[in-house]
């Protein structure tokens, strides 16, 4: 715990002690500067700290606060031996929070050593009185420099044998291999994808287009603690279709169907990219020849073949320039090779949902091999490549 | 930029007192046709498009006069409420 943590600590006793009415971090001659206090006030002054060296390094830190507990009196001080008791007995009760309950054990907060009261009488204006003593908190210092915010050594190979260390609270093992990993504490889940860069369309020219999915459908958001960024082994296969990476169906296949078997020319209309996350439709012939403003809106054939669920999906889209290059390569050959990855969508071009820009209303892009981008009428029929966010 | 109090309906959205800028003006100085390419701002992180198209006019009109034709138009096709 750091020391502003300790101080929020006494803050919050302060506040759920019923007697206690006001709470201050403030050194002597500042106690009662800038605002009136109101009584019976806990006023909290850190003064010391000290890491005690053991045999298992060091362990432990400590914080050392001058603690004072003040309360008015009456003018004619009539009751000064009511207050003083009255205080000594929460400063008492507000030891044995600190010491008996659970929350501060399992935080690992322990207040250590003997505490000495002593009684402050007519300080700081003549009507006030009560209580100082001293209070030194202990609680763990975290061992691993993996905490720091300190750049890791470059250049050093950890090859020492492993330690383990205990501090009382926690073990901590530290070079537990030949290479030490500084680890975050959270358990690394889930695969990030290599999404498609956007395309820039910012501006909607049709229901379902490109910008329409940007702000409807996006791609789920990455795990927060990822496993690892999902890459091509270009090493192993440079036509790109290994992961370097396992997929999430334990495999290095790029596409594969949605049991995880690798995709060939007799393998499922449905096809799942594993390093974008995308799912795509691989009979791209049986969706026919559709234009831009034919395939998309309201009543377009997008929409008609959600409505029935094809392949029992309702969320396909008409890829963008982006995600429908991402399936293309550029070691095109001629022929019956149609430069695209996936087997069988064997049309040498496609619409795309993404708008020409220099000519918006009345065209978009295609993709062809190469692949190659350029501007078609939104009128023209060509076939079209359906894909959708499968993770 | 500007803006028109009230609810206009435009493809799949709604959007109220939509503010929009005219974007392009394609002319056919043979035909003295035009066409308008209009953009709303939109709640979300797009902006939706809309087309103008093909309307006439003739050689006395201005900037003015096809910023009014816009906002006639927007007010009498896609207005709502």
């Amino acid at each position: 715990m750091t020391l502003n943590q300790l101080l929020v600590v006494f803050r919050d006793i302060a506040t759920r002690h019923k007697q206690v009415h006001s709470f201050k971090i403030a050194q002597d001659f500042n106690i009662d500067a800038e605002e009136a206090l109101t009584f019976p006030c806990l006023v909290v002054n850190p003064i010391t700290s000290e890491l005690p060296k053991t045999e298992n390094g060091y362990t432990m830190y400590s914080i050392k606060f001058d603690v004072q507990l003040l309360d008015l009196m009456n003018k004619d001080r009539d009751n000064e031996d009511d207050v003083i008791s009255d205080n000594l007995t929460i400063l008492r009760e507000i030891v044995n929070e600190f010491n008996t309950h659970p929350y501060y054990m399992d935080s690992g907060i322990d207040l250590i050593g003997t505490i000495s009261f002593r009684t402050i009488r007519g300080a700081y204006d003549s009507d006030v009185t009560g209580w100082r003593c001293e209070m030194e908190m202990q609680s763990p210092n975290r061992l691993s420099f993996c905490g720091s915010p300190i750049s890791n050594l470059t250049g050093y190979d950890f090859s020492a044998a492993s330690v383990t260390v205990n501090d009382g609270a926690d073990t901590y093992e530290l070079y537990p291999s030949d290479t030490y990993t500084c680890s975050s504490g959270v358990t690394p889940a889930g695969i990030a994808y290599q999404r498609p860069l956007p395309t820039g369309q910012n501006i909607s020219y049709e229901v379902y287009d490109d910008a329409w999915q940007l702000a409807n459908n996006p791609y789920s958001a990455p795990p927060t603690n990822p496993l690892y960024t999902q890459e091509l082994d270009l090493d192993t296969d440079d036509t790109g279709k290994t992961l370097l990476y396992d997929s999430e169906f334990g495999n290095k296949f790029r596409f594969t169907d949605v049991n995880g078997i690798e995709e060939d020319s007799t393998s499922e209309i449905y096809i799942i990219d594993n390093l974008t996350g995308l799912g795509w439709y691989k009979n791209a012939t049986s969706l026919g020849v559709k234009s831009f403003n034919n395939a998309l809106g309201i009543g377009g054939t997008l929409e008609i073949r959600n409505n029935a669920l094809l392949l029992g999906f309702s969320d396909w889209k008409l890829a963008n320039s982006n995600e429908a290059r991402s399936i293309f390569t550029a070691n095109y050959n001629s022929g019956s090779d149609s430069g695209i990855l996936i087997s069988a969508i064997i049309r040498s071009q496609y619409i795309t949902s993404t708008t020409f820009a220099n000519n918006s209303t009345t065209n978009c892009f295609r993709v062809s091999y190469g692949p190659i981008l350029s501007s078609i009428g939104k009128s023209t029929a060509i076939y079209n490549l359906y894909c959708r966010n499968h993770f | 930029m500007k803006t028109i109090n009230g609810t206009i309906q435009l493809r799949d959205l709604t959007i109220s007192n939509p503010s929009y800028e005219v974007k392009n003006v394609n002319d056919n100085l043979v035909n003295k046709t035009c066409s308008i390419e209009v953009v709303f701002d939109t709640p979300s992180i797009i902006k939706y498009s809309y087309s103008v198209g093909g309307f006439s006019y003739d050689a006395t009109w201005e900037d003015a006069d096809i910023f009014n034709f816009v906002e006639t138009h927007i007010k009498s096709e896609l207005l709502i409420v």
